[in-house]
């Protein structure tokens, strides 16, 4: 492969990709299926991307379009049902203390319990790190739209699990 | 006036578009208790949010996941609307990686990418046993002869399959190696120059006494960017000529590259080809 093969620069960015999937779906294998299924429609479609523009948000960008368009039907009830025992994160070991692990998955419940249009917003700009402009490219929406639906995400998220006192 | 959490979010984003925009809410900040509270919860639950993915991030790839992106097939060129990106290196088209596809069916275990793609690009013709080229630099080898040029030679005596060697205006590539129904080690060779235009050699070379090498198989292709599709023809009938060719040649599989890497440290020893068993030493 060559430096500019669309297939490096995918792999190079799996990790953040499976994490926004992951937050997408609530799902481990439905998130790794929804990447996959975005990075081959990306090749295909290599001629669209903008060089000097951000890969990531146009990914991004792609796994939200992919999952509403083929994926979000096929997997609604298991992603209620998955929400309730949002499965573990392989990557946690025995050596995580049980009181962190729980918090991560009450977090992570609180996420999914979101407006998917928030939900969005807040995967892209809170976890991953985008700018409110990239977030806005990559939903096709404007940014003032991405600036309220973050509010929103990030004010019950607050109400929820923001230590009050 | 009213600061909401939209606005507390772009400040803590660094997102507010002015530098008065963070002096008005530092000001409210520092006047308002509920809005230090307020900030706080918004810190802190944003923290526990990148905490709750921290582990996605940090767990490795699935291998499965990543192997299908590698393997997936690249629109082809047409279908991409910008020039292909330049080929890194010219490689002949391997005639008996074609020749083991055809016979196994199987994956092409010895051709790269990079070899497949040439093979449609150009046409082949025949290197006669001997011949006055006319157009083409003189080929590197011709058959029946001693391989003579020192760089093809080191190459064929120490190279393993698939390592380009980079030799300014040639390039020579080892394909894969083989016992022939002689009993004499063989590999298969391209030789590619950049010239006016591009010249590629695709030759078979038996190993004799005393570390000669004897090209029994050659062919020549070159570049004509203005008939691409000029001697496709042609090319099908070398290609059945190098598979009868191969065909009679060719005894048991081709080495795998652990026992070609023995054979390469041993110098290509006799006892190797009749017990073929890499530890009878």
């Amino acid at each position: 492969m060559s430096i500019d093969d669309p297939r490096a620069e995918l792999v190079s960015l799996l990790p953040r990709l499976r994490r926004f999937a992951y937050g997408l779906t609530g799902n481990a294998q439905a998130a790794d299926d929804l990447v996959q299924a975005g990075c081959l429609k990306a090749i295909e479609r290599w001629h669209q991307w903008q060089p000097g523009t951000s890969l990531a948000s146009w990914m991004f960008r792609i796994l939200q379009t992919t999952w509403v368009d083929d994926y979000r039907a096929h997997q609604r009830h298991q992603t209620v049902a998955d929400s309730e025992t949002l499965d573990a994160l392989a990557g946690e070991d025995g050596r995580i203390v049980v009181e962190a692990r729980s918090d991560a998955r009450v977090v992570r419940e609180a996420i999914a319990q979101l407006p998917e249009e928030q939900r969005m917003v807040l995967m892209m700009i809170t976890i991953d790190g985008l700018s409110y402009r990239e977030a806005a490219q990559a939903l096709g929406v404007p940014v003032g739209t991405v600036m309220s639906r973050l509010a929103r995400a990030r004010g019950k998220l607050a109400d929820t699990i923001g230590v009050g006192d | 006036m009213q600061i909401d959490d939209e606005t507390l979010l772009a400040y803590l984003d660094a997102q507010l578009t002015n530098d008065a925009d963070y002096a008005h809410i530092e000001n409210a900040l520092t006047a308002d208790a509920g809005l230090r509270l307020r900030l706080r919860q918004l810190v802190e639950s944003g923290v526990l949010a990148r905490q709750a993915f921290a582990a996605k991030l940090d767990e490795p790839v699935p291998a499965g996941l990543i192997a299908a992106i590698i393997n997936a097939p690249l629109p082809a060129p047409a279908e991409r609307g910008r020039p292909a990106p330049a080929r890194e290196r010219i490689a002949p088209t391997s005639r008996i990686a074609a020749w083991i596809r055809e016979r196994t069916g199987g994956a092409a275990a010895f051709a790269s990418v990079a070899l497949l793609a040439l093979g449609t690009l150009f046409g082949y013709y025949l290197l006669p046993a001997s011949t006055d080229t006319t157009s083409a630099p003189a080929p590197i080898a011709r058959p029946g002869e001693l391989v003579l040029d020192a760089a093809l030679l080191v190459a064929l005596e120490t190279a393993p399959s698939g390592r380009a060697l980079n030799l300014g205006t040639r390039e020579v590539e080892l394909v894969v190696s083989f016992m022939n129904t002689a009993d004499q080690f063989c590999r298969e060779f391209g030789v590619a120059r950049r010239g006016q235009v591009s010249h590629t050699e695709l030759g078979i070379a038996c190993r004799e006494a005393e570390a000669r090498w004897r090209v029994i198989f050659a062919a020549s292709e070159e570049g004509d960017p203005a008939a691409p599709d000029a001697y496709r023809t042609a090319s099908d009938q070398l290609h059945e000529a190098a598979n009868d060719f191969l065909d009679a040649q060719v005894k048991g599989e081709p080495f795998d590259p652990l026992s070609e890497l023995v054979l390469i440290g041993k110098g290509w020893p006799p006892a190797f080809g009749e017990a073929h068993d890499p530890a009878g030493e």
